[in-house]
């Protein structure tokens, strides 16, 4: 673990010394983000991981001076990457279990269910001769089938930036598009319309899951380095706006199950995967409800309470950059949660919060993301856990990596004053968080008191000394 | 600092210039080499003078990146006619975009005319197309243009093309790939250009120093070329530091020098100084007065068998060995040539092409693998319309790949013929013997000089003209006749035209095993589905080469290397763990990179991982199956007690303890501080020491050289000139086991020790004389060069492998001659009794012809000779099986003892004292007196000593050698040379009178003719210990002599001090032998064994006594004692347990054989025989084994079955017989080494160390049995963990 967050802080600090290039980038939203299908839906074929994994291609053990990428991007993939693993995963004994709790009638390495996630699965069709279904997720499970760019990906430098876009243009994912990332990453990650681990899955005994985009991509690991020539062919976009545009797919994601009629229901019950596990995970002699305030006091006791984790990150987002639309989330989660205790139609309701989380993505991505700001929203997520609003363990968690990925970005904006020290607590916060059955809302609650005196924003001028590591709880999978 | 660095902007010389700065600097360093580099200009003959004149247009080189669009106008025109090929690009990668002449060049304009169509190559308007699309040869016959198959045998003719034409056939080839191939591999490119694979540099330098050519043994000669295909120098691309020299890399190769300009490295007499012209002896080439005019002035009475009046290099005074790199088809061609494509297994390009483009060259899938079904023939199934699919010399398809079958690397790896991949299929080469009557014409062959030439040209074995299988046609078929053959089993791949026999398991006396080591009876029409075919594991699994040598092991790293061993990337370890540490899957071999290659990043062909961990099981996924894969053996599991994959016998060997409590046999896991010590332990030997069922001994190979042979030089400049040699192996055995160390770039550690090419040279003038014969040459260190070589044979078994008693005393001391054998001291077994056999008698020293002078060099009247040379045998039989020829030279007394040594005959000769005899011209036909006391006068030459009654002779060895060469520091420092016990200066006479006389007989191997004399350097015959001395026989420094009063064992560590160590009365002792720890003694009782363990302490075995009425000499040979018996003639005794000798059979060939004197024993081809002195009858030669009489034959000591198959009467009666050139001896029984030891630093065990093997500190002896003793387990581990 130890050695994990030294890794992220490592990543974090070779990302500092550029981000100058992203504060000077005027805003921009990728314009259709939706138009690119994920590479599992993509028409060309996939040609399979060897392809890419040349020694002379992206497998050489040198980084190579003259390129606008590491090509050492399978080695990083295949060594460190738990993605290289995921189809293994599915051979030991748990996934087995699970496949067979299911009464799954193959085995989890077979069972489309399975493979969906922990593999790149097409179709027949697109299956290139050197495809490899137990590569788990590739290459072109994140980068699109490549049947269609990989001669002219090669080409010789003309225009970089064209050049990407072209290759966009034949089919490449757009990865370093936070919108289009967050929704190939959460396809699986939370789930969208082909795929989703429901609660039947997790009660057969798949692990719980959590995920934050920003912390996420930096700990996949990334195989790559923002620098010139990336910022030449690709916009750049910082950590802190990748967590907020992640928090608002996160909901938008999560209502557009919850409203489907399908796929929101399990026979007369919900998805309850949609809830917060430990609304009713826990033992019975221990009742720790307590009136949860953020959206309306209107959740009593005994009530199964939505995993709400998202939206309380969406809420500190919105009441930042735009108060308006800041009400408007709160509302209308009020709204959602009140639908779900019975006052109201859930389903319109979830549908209504989609829209609205839809809306705010582009708003987060066009906001100035000054350091003002985001001290501002830091000060928000500590001040809402010391006010109770993060007693559930989802939430807790969601808070804690937004204030690792915010404060990082502070860090390196030089805008703390005093990062060692936060980053002290904030580590002694994660450690708190390292078993969900044991998570006690109260000393999360004085921790993060502690943590709030540590803030001192400040204007952006002070320089700081050290970059702050973002900092995930202990329970984080991938 | 270490070995491995970036070499991507290395400099590579390549050029005519930079060779000779080279050879300027290399000058500086040793003036002798300066003599070797004169590259001559010759011309090539008749096709030089063909080559048109044509203007190239040099094609840019590939570009590393284009548009696709770009790419594809480069097709535009090849297309027209190559409408359809496997992979446009050769590369399955689809990112890699390339036209077709970025790779091949040539005029993409031209297309296709309108309504031309192909119809063979007179079709005027197609052709006319066809020749300006594509580039022209400068010799369109040799390339049979516009034909698009590769050419038979073009070996050094693609030096003589234009690089535009060789672009244009093979992108690839080394000389243009930089161009092609090197738009984005040029780091590979340039690995390749320096690896052994190209360089050949372990093949030139070893035969170099082993010949006694250079006297380099980090070498400095390696073949590259310029891409105009001349002779390159090639440097290291850094500076070679003491720790990367330590590491086995060079500083540079140069090219070989042309053979006419080498001096020799032998001593043989033909090579001295002085000598008359012989015209028509020289070769043509650098002769500057070739009629010889001024030469004829010379004085009469010079003798004229020597080859030059001029210095070393002129003439026939030239290395012999460099004739057969230059010209014989051996290792060659390499990587810079194209494969010959003339028979199975020598279909392939050239360059990076020889190895990613596979063309079919085998029909078993274990080789060929899913190439298996193409065929064996070379034959395209691609679906370019244009390639003709019915001819030979194509690859199968248009298409690289990284899935390389086994058989494509045997195009190369096919030599050394017993070795490597012939190993790794559990096969070694065929010895002409097993199975004769499938394999030899019914009728005796007399092959034309032409159809000699042509299959030479194939086939260097000389055997091959004589037999079917010198016909192409036959030979691909040979595997076919397996259903029917009775003592063998034959593969299916001809390479070279060479044919290869299966090694099946058997037990020490040949008998087949089955899988549970169950005898199969040799009449079992299924024996050989039965028995087990003792391939590698690894092949069983269905892996190939490239399932354990990846990338790096393929191209180098790089850096210029020496030595194979040391250029290795992978080891054992790195996938299969160590009894305490699970594989890293990172390459720790001497050449891998800092950190090793990470293996589990390696991908198949076809996209597989390589290898996975899975559950706690790794898995590897073959390089050439997309749907085999299997689960690894991991050594920690099979030694951890209660893992399902535990096995005893593993653990027991592992975790054998090292020190007193391994000798008490203890065993077990390590104890909890994890302080125990191995016996057997990973830095101590090699894994494949053990894990090994056979390893392969080329224990003879006959290269005779024939003046009168123009042949090709198959290298650089190509070209005609006089004399070739053919190459001719004689004894490739597959049951010797033989330990030693490795050198220190191997970490010194214990590893199996092969016999690698024991050379004897034979030369055969324009004349036709023999100007010598079977001479094996001395090594550049004055060792023998009956050479030696640690080695990986490659055949890894789980079941059959080495167990304890094959390298200690086993419980029940039936192992003796085994322990010999694996010590190296020898068995007596393989030893070579070549053309004559020699024999003193009472008033002569005479040479018996006994073997045919045409290959294979078969006894005469034996079985082989039945089948080769039927014609000669029936005559033989006419002749009442009589010998025709011999040769003999009076003496002054009866000469019992005898030693052949090189060009001498070392002969005690009672009354006459010791002589040496000048036995230089004993085959040749211009020389009237063949046996000669001298070749000038007494008072130039006299190698005599006179003495009262010399009863016997001993030398330290029968093999050549020279202790002189082997001094200063280039031995001792640079080249970590052992030096020679003093002993090995002198020979050692015993006279009955006299005692010992001790001399130095150095000077018939140093060269010089001026100073062969003798004097006695001692006589010692201290209280007259000796009297009576009538036989001596040598074991390292002590002398067991026998005398009046029976045995006394000298100590002659100091040569000219003797001492005396130990007494032993025996009545009337009269000859001796000696094996390991015993001393078998003939005396008035019969045969008698005497325990000398410790030469200090000898004890008689007490129970050990064959009596004979008339025991005289004795000769033992693995687990038989064959003492000559008077008129008992030839008792064979079975002395397998030395203590208790038994009496096999009598043999006196129906009273025939009835004044046995002496007897020897040795092998030819794959059987045994013995040569009886049998007194007033003369010598008897008996065929002890043959396919014929003992289906066993092929085991280590099957039971002999004696047959009479030829005799001669000498002209006194025969009493004694020189024994046979040793050729398992490479160190004696007090340690001093004999022979040379390829691979730097690597040398036999000393005499500690061999006693480690089988003996306390405190001298006694501690034995082993290969049955587990479960008592001697020790479990020191924690009680949680003991199962």
């Amino acid at each position: 673990m130890k050695r994990w967050m030294m890794w992220c802080s490592t990543l974090r600090a070779a990302s500092r010394s550029v981000s100058w290039v992203f504060l000077l980038a005027a805003p921009f939203v990728s314009m259709q983000p939706y138009a690119q299908p994920l590479p599992y839906q993509s028409p060309h074929q996939t040609l399979g991981t060897v392809t890419c994994a040349s020694s002379l291609c992206h497998g050489s053990v040198k980084l190579w001076k003259d390129s606008n990428v590491l090509q050492n991007e399978y080695l990083t993939w295949s060594r460190i990457d738990k993605h290289a693993r995921a189809y293994n995963v599915l051979l030991n004994e748990r996934s087995q279990r699970i496949a067979k709790n299911l009464g799954l009638s193959q085995p989890a390495h077979e069972a489309k269910i399975c493979l969906d996630c922990h593999a790149h699965v097409v179709a027949d069709k697109n299956k290139g001769e050197r495809f490899k279904i137990s590569d788990g997720v590739t290459c072109e499970g994140c980068h699109g089938p490549a049947e269609a760019w990989v001669r002219t990906h090669v080409e010789p430098e003309g225009a970089a930036a064209a050049q990407h876009a072209k290759n966009v243009a034949d089919g490449m994912y757009p990865t370093s598009d936070p919108v289009a990332r967050a929704k190939l990453c959460m396809s699986c990650h939370y789930g969208n319309k082909d795929k989703l681990v429901t609660h039947r899955i997790m009660g057969a005994g798949h692990p719980r899951m959590s995920f934050e985009l920003d912390t996420f991509t930096e700990i996949a690991p990334k195989h790559f380095v923002i620098d010139k020539d990336y910022s030449e062919r690709k916009k750049v976009w910082d950590g802190a706006k990748t967590w907020g545009i992640g928090q608002a797919l996160a909901v938008s994601e999560t209502m557009s199950i919850l409203a489907d009629p399908k796929r929101g229901r399990d026979g007369v019950f919900p998805e309850l995967v949609l809830f917060d596990c430990h609304a009713c995970h826990h033992p019975m002699g221990e009742n720790r409800w307590k009136p949860k305030t953020a959206f309306g006091p209107s959740i009593s006791p005994g009530l199964v309470r939505l995993n709400d984790s998202s939206m309380l990150m969406l809420r500190a987002i919105a009441r930042t950059i735009d108060p308006k639309l800041g009400d408007r989330v709160v509302q209308q989660t009020q709204k959602l949660h009140r639908a779900i205790a019975g006052e109201g139609d859930a389903f319109a309701e979830a549908a209504a919060l989609k829209k609205l989380a839809d809306e705010a993505v582009p708003v987060i991505a066009g906001a100035n993301f000054s350091s003002q700001t985001m001290s501002a929203v830091l000060v928000r997520l500590i001040d809402d856990g010391v006010q109770g609003v993060y007693s559930d363990y989802a939430a807790a968690e969601q808070a804690t990596l937004a204030i690792g990925s915010v404060a990082a970005f502070l860090a390196k904006q030089g805008a703390m004053t005093a990062p060692q020290k936060f980053n002290a607590t904030l580590k002694k916060l994660t450690a708190s968080l390292a078993m969900d059955e044991q998570y006690k809302p109260r000393e999360f609650e004085t921790l993060l008191k502690e943590l709030r005196s540590q803030t001192g924003t400040v204007a952006a001028t002070t320089k700081a000394t050290a970059a702050v590591a973002p900092t995930v709880p202990a329970g984080a999978k991938l | 600092m270490t070995p491995y660095t970036n070499i991507k902007n290395s400099s590579t010389s390549a050029a005519p210039r930079g060779i000779l700065l080279g050879v300027a600097r290399l000058c500086l360093t040793s003036a002798f080499a300066c003599l070797l580099f004169g590259l001559t200009g010759a011309v090539s003959a008749a096709d030089q003078a063909k080559a048109l004149d044509i203007k190239y247009t040099s094609h840019p080189p590939a570009p590393e990146r284009q548009t696709a669009k770009d790419a594809d106008k480069k097709s535009l025109g090849c297309m027209s006619c190559h409408t359809g090929t496997d992979r446009h690009t050769m590369h399955a990668n689809p990112g890699v975009v390339l036209g077709c002449t970025d790779c091949h060049g040539g005029d993409v304009s031209v297309v296709k005319p309108k309504g031309a169509e192909y119809k063979g190559k007179d079709d005027a308007l197609y052709g006319m197309a066809m020749s300006r699309a594509h580039i022209s040869p400068r010799f369109p016959k040799v390339w049979h243009t516009p034909d698009s198959a590769n050419p038979k045998g073009s070996y050094a003719k693609l030096n003589q093309e234009s690089k535009e034409f060789v672009r244009f056939i093979n992108p690839g080839d080394l000389r243009v790939a930089r161009e092609a191939c090197g738009a984005c591999h040029l780091e590979t490119v340039q690995r390749v250009e320096r690896s052994l694979m190209s360089t050949s540099a372990m093949l030139w330098g070893g035969a170099a120093y082993n010949n006694g050519i250079l006297p380099f043994k980090r070498y400095i000669l390696g073949e590259a070329y310029s891409a105009d295909g001349v002779g390159a120098l090639l440097k290291n691309p850094i500076p070679v530091n003491e720790h990367m020299t330590q590491m086995g890399i060079l500083p540079s190769v140069a090219p070989l020098p042309a053979w006419e300009t080498v001096p020799p490295g032998d001593i043989f007499r033909v090579f001295e100084r002085g000598g008359r012209v012989i015209n028509s002896g020289f070769p043509e080439v650098g002769v500057p007065n070739s009629t010889g005019a001024l030469q004829r002035l010379d004085e009469p009475g010079r003798p004229d068998i020597k080859q030059s009046n001029r210095g070393p290099a002129t003439g026939q005074r030239i290395a012999v060995p460099v004739i057969n790199i230059t010209k014989t088809r051996l290792n060659d061609p390499h990587l810079w040539f194209l494969g010959t494509n003339e028979q199975p297994g020598d279909y392939r390009s050239s360059g990076c092409t020889a190895c990613h483009t596979v063309y079919a060259n085998d029909r078993d899938p274990s080789r060929s693998g899913v190439y298996a079904k193409f065929g064996h023939e070379g034959k395209t199934q691609t679906i370019d319309p244009t390639i003709p699919k019915d001819k030979s010399g194509h690859p199968i398809k248009h298409e690289f790949t990284r899935a390389i079958p086994s058989s494509q690397c045997m195009v190369c790896h096919m030599h050394q013929p017993n070795i490597f991949v012939n190993s790794f299929y559990g096969a070694t080469m065929w010895d002409y013997e097993s199975d004769a009557p499938s394999m030899w014409p019914k009728k005796q062959k007399y092959p034309t000089s032409d159809e000699i030439r042509e299959i030479q040209n194939r086939n260097p074995e000389e055997a091959a003209i004589r037999g079917l299988w010198g016909d192409p046609e036959f030979s691909k078929k040979v595997s076919e006749l397996n259903p029917t053959l009775k003592d063998t089993q034959f593969a299916d791949y001809h390479g070279h035209g060479w044919n290869f026999r299966y090694i099946f398991k058997r037990d020490r006396k040949g008998t087949l095993l089955d899988k549970d080591s169950k005898p199969v009876d040799d009449k079992d029409p299924k024996k050989f589905e039965k028995a087990v075919h003792l391939t590698s594991i690894h092949l069983d699994l269905g892996m190939h080469c490239v399932d354990c040598h990846f990338v790096q092991d393929a191209h180098g790293n790089g850096h210029i290397y020496g030595e194979v061993a040391a250029a290795v990337e992978i080891d054992c370890a790195d996938c299969h763990g160590t009894s305490n540490k699970y594989p890293t899957l990172q390459t720790s071999g001497p050449a891998a990179q800092p950190g090793g290659r990470d293996l589990l990043t390696l991908r198949t062909q076809d996209g597989r991982k390589r290898f996975e961990w899975k559950e706690g099981k790794l898995y590897q996924r073959s390089a050439l199956d997309p749907k085999l894969e299997w689960e690894m053996s991991l050594v920690k599991d099979s030694v951890t007690p209660g893992h399902p994959k535990y096995n005893e016998k593993a653990a027991r060997s592992k975790l054998m303890h090292s020190g007193q409590d391994g000798r008490d046999g203890k065993w077990g896991p390590p104890d909890p501080n994890g302080k125990t010590e191995y016996a057997h332990a990973n830095e101590k030997m090699t894994c494949y020491t053990c894990h090994l069922s056979w390893t392969t001994s080329c224990a003879g190979c006959h290269l005779p050289i024939q003046a009168n042979w123009k042949t090709e030089r198959l290298h650089y400049e190509g070209g005609e000139t006089r004399n070739y040699a053919s190459y001719n192996p004689q004894v490739a055995r597959d049951d010797m086991f033989q330990l030693g160390k490795h050198g220190p770039v191997k970490g010194a550690r214990v590893a199996p020790i092969r016999s690698s090419s024991a050379l004897i040279l034979s030369s055969v003038n324009s004349n036709r004389e023999k100007i010598y014969i079977q001479q094996p040459p001395i090594a550049a260190s004055g060792h023998s060069s009956q050479a030696f070589a640690p080695h990986y044979p490659h055949t890894e078994r789980k079941t059959e492998t080495k167990t304890c008693t094959d390298c200690h005393l086993s419980q029940a001391n039936d192992n003796n001659a085994i322990m010999a054998q694996l010590l190296l001291q020898g068995t007596n077994f393989v030893n070579f009794v070549g053309y004559n056999a020699w024999v003193g008698s009472a008033k002569n020293v005479e040479a018996v012809q006994v073997t045919e002078w045409d290959e294979p060099q078969a006894v005469i009247g034996s079985y082989l000779q039945k089948y080769a040379y039927p014609d000669w045998f029936g005559d033989h039989q006419k002749r009442g099986m009589e010998l025709p020829e011999a040769h003999n030279h009076k003496t002054a007394g009866a000469a019992r003892c005898l030693t052949l040594r090189g060009e001498y005959l070392f002969v005690a000769e009672g009354a006459g004292g010791f002589r040496v005899y000048d036995v230089a011209n004993i085959a040749n036909k211009g020389v009237s007196q063949r046996i000669i006391t001298a070749p000038f006068s007494p008072l130039g030459h006299d190698a005599h000593i006179p003495s009262k009654n010399a009863t016997c002779m001993a030398l330290p060895t029968n093999q050549p050698i020279a202790p002189t060469r082997n001094v200063g520091d280039l031995m001792r420092v640079t080249n970590e040379e052992q030096a020679f016990h003093p002993i090995y200066n002198y020979a050692f006479v015993v006279d009955a009178e006299e005692g010992l006389i001790v001399t130095n007989v150095n000077t018939f191997a140093d060269g010089e003719p001026r100073n062969n004399f003798l004097t006695r350097a001692t006589t010692w015959n201290e209280g007259n210990v000796l009297k009576g001395a009538r036989h001596i026989t040598l074991g390292g420094h002590y002398a067991y002599i026998a005398t009046d009063a029976g045995l006394v064992i000298l100590n002659i560590n100091d040569p000219l001090k003797p001492t005396v160590a130990a007494k032993l009365s025996i009545r009337d002792m009269r000859a001796s032998a000696l094996q390991f720890r015993y001393l078998f003694a003939t005396s008035a009782e019969g045969l008698q064994v005497i325990d000398v363990t410790s030469p200090e302490k000898p004890a008689m075995v007490g129970t050990a006594n064959v009596p004979l009425a008339d025991a005289r000499g004795i000769y033992v040979a693995r687990t038989y004692a064959y003492v000559a018996a008077g008129k008992d003639g030839l008792v064979i005794v079975d002395i397998e347990t030395p203590h208790a000798p038994k009496e096999l059979t009598r043999f006196t060939a129906d009273g025939k054989l009835n004044d046995a004197q002496d007897v020897i024993v040795g092998s030819t081809n794959a059987s045994l025989f013995a040569y009886v002195a049998d007194g007033v009858n003369g010598l008897k030669v008996i065929q002890l084994t043959s396919p014929d009489s003992q289906p066993k034959f092929y085991g280590f000591s099957p039971e002999t079955k004696p047959q009479l198959i030829a005799w001669r009467k000498t002209v006194s009666a025969a009493l004694g017989l020189a024994k046979g050139l040793d050729r398992d001896r490479a160190v004696d029984e007090t340690g001093g080494q004999i022979a040379v030891f390829g691979r730097i630093g690597s040398r036999p065990f000393n005499g500690d160390e061999m006693a480690r093997f089988y003996r306390n500190p405190n001298g006694s002896l501690w034995t082993v049995k290969d049955a587990i003793d479960r008592a001697s387990f020790v479990d020191t581990r924690p009680s949680g963990a003991k199962k």
